[in-house]
């Protein structure tokens, strides 16, 4: 099951470490699907819907099936952006940093994608 | 040196002068000038040591080294510009490299290539190599494959695309269902064997290990192109013959055999069968560096004429103050900066953009690829018969604006990204 963005972020802004982690790199990503209005932005501050409260760090461009291939863990992030599944924008030197944020990404969207919806 | 005064000697040699240089006037005049690029302070500051590299240590070896045999390569520079950082400047700062990003290369490049386009490219197809091992984002690789560069020693990386039988075809896309009889992959217990043989490899005969792009074993054209990361001391591994160019001398394009050459899988880059998509992101970061190199072969050998103009007195006037010099040295002086221009904004794209772009890259490598052959041509004529012998080194600056008309695409492949990306049939 896929889980969206915006749950996917707001369950882990709620742990306090990866909140800080993105709080001391001054990390801000803007994902956006091709379908118009799906926009997601994610902060220290929180996850808001539709534009970007301020410019993002880095803005992430892919498909719903695409962040789910990543989130899932089947799909490096590196192969995406081989294979053209994924554009990003922003300082390419930057996308490094989210490294050691992936595992954490990754086991919160097991997590959620395993719960039965309600 | 008979004829020269002590200003055109110091031009030739590098070695003694008291006029401004041409980078010192530029340097000035940029610092007095607002620019929409403005360089952030650890490229400028890698700028300016590679300047001085460039001036110190590569200008008094480069005639050497040019009339040297084609099979010698110096050493020498290659530690000095290690101790320097050169062979780790994109390795992220947290690895111990200097972390400057496409931006930085093609700086550091221009000032490399502004005396010397062969050890430009020494370090340039290392930082190629090594590109597969960074943009794969694999840990585990990246731990095998990265340290070398940070150790006492300098070690080497290569890239390895060309093939007797496959060029272009392994460059255009529209071309690559005919790269049918390319070096094969073929998978065998825990990794692959390979077998093949490229051609023209930069640091082939001198690096430590290659990036190697070979087809799957039944799959061939685009579809099948996997990326291999080969120790070059590996069983099965021959390096051949040194090709003897006519520029570009200093650095070693040399044949490499992979005959039965086991690869374990941990060494592919980015899985099996998206060697294709890699080599196009690849190249679209590399065409921007190779456009800083054109750039600065064009400028080398722009120092040479304009400081020759300014002081070679015909018909009772330094030449410069004749209307045609005037015009061609005008000419030449805007080439380059619009040159230059065309290559930091690719850079700037290629910082910020994964994939990086096909137009900008494409279309800053094509004019500077042209521009340097239009300006190391004119100026070589500026110095009539003494351009035309090589003490005076304007020469080597007219063989060399040839070479990276070749490699990382030429005008026509170079043409044909430029328009698919105006036509949408690429990104
Ligand atoms: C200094 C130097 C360094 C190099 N370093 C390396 C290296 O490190 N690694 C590596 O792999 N290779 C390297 N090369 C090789 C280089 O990349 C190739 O030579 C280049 O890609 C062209 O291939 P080719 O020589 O086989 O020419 P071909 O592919 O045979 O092309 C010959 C001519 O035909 C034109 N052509 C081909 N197809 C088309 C088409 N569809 N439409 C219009 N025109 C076309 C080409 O533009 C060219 O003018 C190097 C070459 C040089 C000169």
């Amino acid at each position: 099951m896929t889980v969206d963005h915006r749950t996917l972020f707001g369950a882990l802004l709620a742990d306090d470490d990866f909140t800080a982690r993105l709080k001391d790199r001054g990390l801000s990503l803007y994902f956006v699907p091709p379908e118009p209005g799906a926009a997601v932005f994610v902060s220290s501050d929180g996850v808001a819907a539709g534009e970007p409260p301020f410019p993002p760090t880095l803005r992430f461009e892919m498909g719903q099936d695409t962040a789910h291939e990543i989130w899932s863990g089947r799909l490096p992030l590196m192969n995406a952006v081989v294979e053209r599944r994924l554009a990003i924008k922003g300082p390419v030197g930057r996308v490094r940093q989210l490294a050691d944020l992936l595992p954490a990404v990754c086991a919160t969207y097991a997590e959620l994608s395993a719960r039965p919806r309600s | 040196m008979k004829g020269m005064t002590a200003m055109t000697a110091a031009v030739s040699t590098g070695t003694v002068t008291n006029a401004p240089t041409l980078s010192d006037t530029a340097a000035l005049s940029a610092a007095a000038m607002p620019s929409l690029f403005t360089l952030p302070p650890e490229v400028e500051r890698l700028r300016d040591e590679v300047r001085e590299f460039a001036r110190t240590v590569v200008r008094p070896r480069v005639l050497a080294n040019d009339l040297a045999p084609h099979d010698d390569f110096d050493w020498e520079i290659v530690r000095k510009g290690h101790e320097l950082g050169l062979l780790r400047m994109t390795l992220p700062e947290e690895f111990g490299g200097r972390g400057v990003g496409v931006l930085g290369v093609a700086v550091a490049l221009e000032e490399l290539a502004a005396v010397c386009a062969s050890t430009a490219l020494v370090f340039g197809a290392s930082l190629l190599g090594q590109s597969s091992v960074l943009a794969s984002g694999d840990p585990a690789l990246q731990a095998r494959f990265v340290p070398g560069f940070l150790g006492a020693e300098p070690v080497l990386a290569c890239n390895a695309i060309t093939e007797e039988v496959a060029g272009c075809d392994l460059l255009i896309p529209e071309n690559s269902p005919h790269a049918q009889e390319v070096t094969t992959a073929r998978r065998e217990g825990d990794g692959y064997v390979l077998n093949g043989v490229k051609r023209f490899i930069t640091n082939g005969a001198v690096a430590e290990w290659c990036t190697v792009f070979a087809n799957l074993e039944g799959h061939p054209g685009a579809d099948g192109l996997t990326t291999f990361v080969v120790p070059l001391d590996s069983e099965g591994v021959t390096r051949g013959p040194v090709a003897d160019k006519m520029g570009y001398r200093a650095c070693l394009g040399t044949t490499l055999v992979f005959e039965d050459v086991h690869v374990p899988a941990a060494n592919v880059v980015h899985g099996e069968g998206n060697g294709w998509n890699f080599l196009t992101m690849q190249s679209n970061q590399a065409r921007t560096t190779v456009a800083a190199i054109s750039t600065g072969v064009a400028r080398g050998a722009f120092e040479i004429a304009r400081q020759w103009c300014g002081e070679r007195v015909q018909a009772g006037v330094p030449l410069y103050r004749h209307q045609f010099s005037a015009r061609k040295l005008a000419e030449m002086s805007v080439k380059i900066d619009a040159a230059r221009l065309l290559y930091l904004q690719a850079a700037h794209q290629a910082d910020n953009m994964l994939p990086a772009p096909t137009y900008g890259p494409a279309a800053a490598k094509l004019f500077a690829d042209r521009i340097a052959i239009e300006v190391a041509e004119e100026a070589m004529s500026m110095l009539g018969a003494r351009g035309y012998c090589r003490e005076y080194d304007v020469e080597k600056f007219v063989r060399e604006s040839f070479g990276a008309r070749i490699y990382e695409g030429t005008p026509e492949v170079l043409a044909l990204a430029v328009t698919g990306a105006l036509y949408g049939h690429r990104a």
